[in-house]
Order: C-alpha cells, then structure tokens, then sequence
C-alpha cells in the first residue's frame, strides 16, 4: 500500500468525521430547542470520534495505528448501539453483546444493521451500508492476503467515509430525519 | 440513572477495545540478539551489523505455499497461503534448524524473520483435518520453510496452523 493510498483514505476518513460531527451538532442544536434526551447526538459524535481514530490509524504506524484501527471499530459499535438505544430497542442488544467475542468489526456491523431499522428512507439504506463497511474490514483484514486485502480495506474505508457524507447532506435537508 | 448506566457501559465498550489491542500488541523482537543466535547456530561468528542489515524487506516469494506475512497494524495481514487458500496463522512452537543445530523459537521472532526474509520456501506441506465443534471442520498445516536471511539459510519446521473453521 502506497502512502499516497493511506493519506488519501486518511483524508476520505475525515470527511466522513465531518460529516458526522455535523448531524451530531444539528441534532444538539434540535435537542436543544425542542428538548429531550441528546442520545443521537452522543451517538453521531462518537461515529465522528471513530473516523478521526480510523485517519489517525491511516497514516501512522506500529502500535498507535494497530490500537486506533481498533478503537475506529469500538467507537463506532458504541455509537451504533446507542442510536439503537435511542430507538427504543434495547432488547436487540441482547444478542448484540453476543457478537462482541467475535470481533468489534463484526460488532460494529451488527450493531449498525440493527440501528438502521430505526432510520426511515434513505438514511435507513445508508446507516446499514456502513455497518457493511465494517464486514468489507473483516473480509479485507482475516481472509485476504496480500495487496487485495489492503484494496478491500481502503474501499471498505472510503464507503464509509462517502456514506456518512452522504448521511450528513441528507440531514442537511430541510426535510431531514 | 438507567442512562447513566447505559452511557457507561457503552463507553466501556468504546474503550475496551483499543486498550486490549495497545496491551496484546506485540512489540518488536530483539533483532541483534535473534540475529546473533542465527548466525551462531549457523556454525560460526558474523559480523552483527551486516546480517541484520541483510534482513531487508522481502523481495520475493515461491514455493508452494508462501508467507503474507508484514505485521503492521493498519493493514493487518499476517495470513499465510497455503495451496492458494488463506490460513490464519496459529501460535505454536517453531524449530529453527541451521546446519546440525535446532531450537525452538516463539513465533513473534518467525513472523519477524519471514518479513525480513528476502525468499522462503515451503515444502512437506501436510494437511490434517480435525473437528473443533460439531458441525465446524478446521485443518491443521504443518510444513517446513526455508528463508534466506542474506546469504545465510534457516530452515524452520511449522508444527501447527489452522485454517478459519467452516460450518
């Protein structure tokens, strides 16, 4: 892998931070006006804090950059399961934790899969869309040897990074969920 | 409070994850020491300095089966292929042989010398099927490889890997 590829994914990741970071603002300021519990604004910072852990991961090395492809994973299934939370579905939790053992890309996947059945419309396709990026990881990190796994990876990572884009415009519109 | 608990948890959950892997991550191996204790099996002293510096990047790979092995972290690949297939390795004990001489090292230090290794070869690929769990088939490798570190050659002996079990 180049480290033209690595800067380029590291910077796709944080547009998707920023992408992130935005809806998680809009749905403060939403909170802060209308009232209610800031859970999905929690939810959306930590899914920001988890790309800026995946760009950070990108373009380091050694034990740093193992430790925060991890936490990108972790950070995210925390958010996930939170919006699910916040959905009043708690009870898929349950067999969520039972994923944990199995990795926290796999987690991470499960838990936003679950989440997206909480979202209406578009948004419902791409929150699923990127839980699948963290099973692409998956695919990408254990089954793949070689240079088609590290393509994989950087794939699975700019998917994610283009749906929550892509997330943060549709949260943009007025009619935004 | 049940939302308190509840943010608790997850935050737990958030930093479980990077803790344990900034604790397992395994450090670098001593490099000059692995390299003096090859070069003594070896039957003989060699400059330290310019065997550790032979121990460039991998060039090139053939054999039967060959090692994927570069253990960094974003791009975490440490598979191995295997007859084309991939094989997640296991850690298990490793016979370092060079000349009349063996002893067996920990695998961190074997995965380390197959990156550093310019060649390696695989021969004696054996295959053993076994049942983890009812339902799961996994299959045990073991298989010789010899590495060219340099101009010196090391051949090790895999006592176990096993492939990603299949429902």
């Amino acid at each position: 892998m180049s480290s033209t590829v690595e800067i380029v994914v590291s910077a796709l990741d944080l547009l998707g931070a920023a992408g992130f970071a935005y809806i998680a603002l809009r749905l403060a300021s939403l909170t802060l006006r209308i009232g209610g519990e800031p859970k999905a604004s929690w939810a959306f910072s930590l899914l920001a804090a988890a790309q800026i852990l995946a760009s950070l991961a990108a373009i380091s090395g050694g034990r740093l950059s193992y430790t925060a492809y991890v936490a990108t994973a972790s950070f995210s299934a925390a958010g996930f399961a939170m919006l699910t939370a916040c959905r009043e579905r708690q009870y898929a939790l349950i067999p969520l934790a039972l994923a944990l053992p199995l990795g926290f890309d796999l987690l991470a996947a499960a838990t936003a899969i679950v989440a997206s059945m909480g979202f209406r419309g578009p948004a419902r396709t791409l929150v699923a869309g990127i839980g699948v990026t963290f099973l692409v990881r998956t695919v990408g990190l254990v089954l793949l040897p070689g240079p088609t796994g590290e393509v994989l990876l950087a794939i699975g990572e700019s998917l994610r990074s283009m749906g929550a884009a892509m997330l943060a415009v549709l949260y943009a519109a007025p009619q935004g969920r | 409070m049940r939302r308190t608990i509840m943010l608790a948890v997850l935050l737990a959950l958030a930093l479980a994850g990077p803790m344990a892997a900034y604790a397992v991550y395994p450090s670098e191996p001593n490099l000059p020491r692995l390299s003096r204790e090859i070069s003594q099996t070896a039957g003989g002293p060699r400059p330290l300095p310019s065997l550790v510096e032979s121990m460039g990047h991998a060039a090139s790979y053939r054999g039967r089966g060959f090692i994927a092995g570069e253990p960094r972290p974003l791009w975490f690949q440490r598979g191995v292929l295997v007859a084309g297939k991939p094989v997640i390795p296991a850690p298990g004990p490793w016979v370092i042989r060079t000349g009349n001489s063996s002893r067996v090292i920990p695998s961190r230090d074997v995965a380390i010398l197959l990156h550093r290794s310019r060649s390696v070869e695989a021969w004696g690929v054996k295959a053993y099927i076994y049942l983890p769990r009812r339902g799961a088939v996994s299959v045990l490798i073991a298989m010789k490889l010899r590495l060219t570190l340099g101009s010196t050659v090391v051949e090790l002996r895999w006592l176990g890997a096993a492939l990603p079990p299949r429902r």
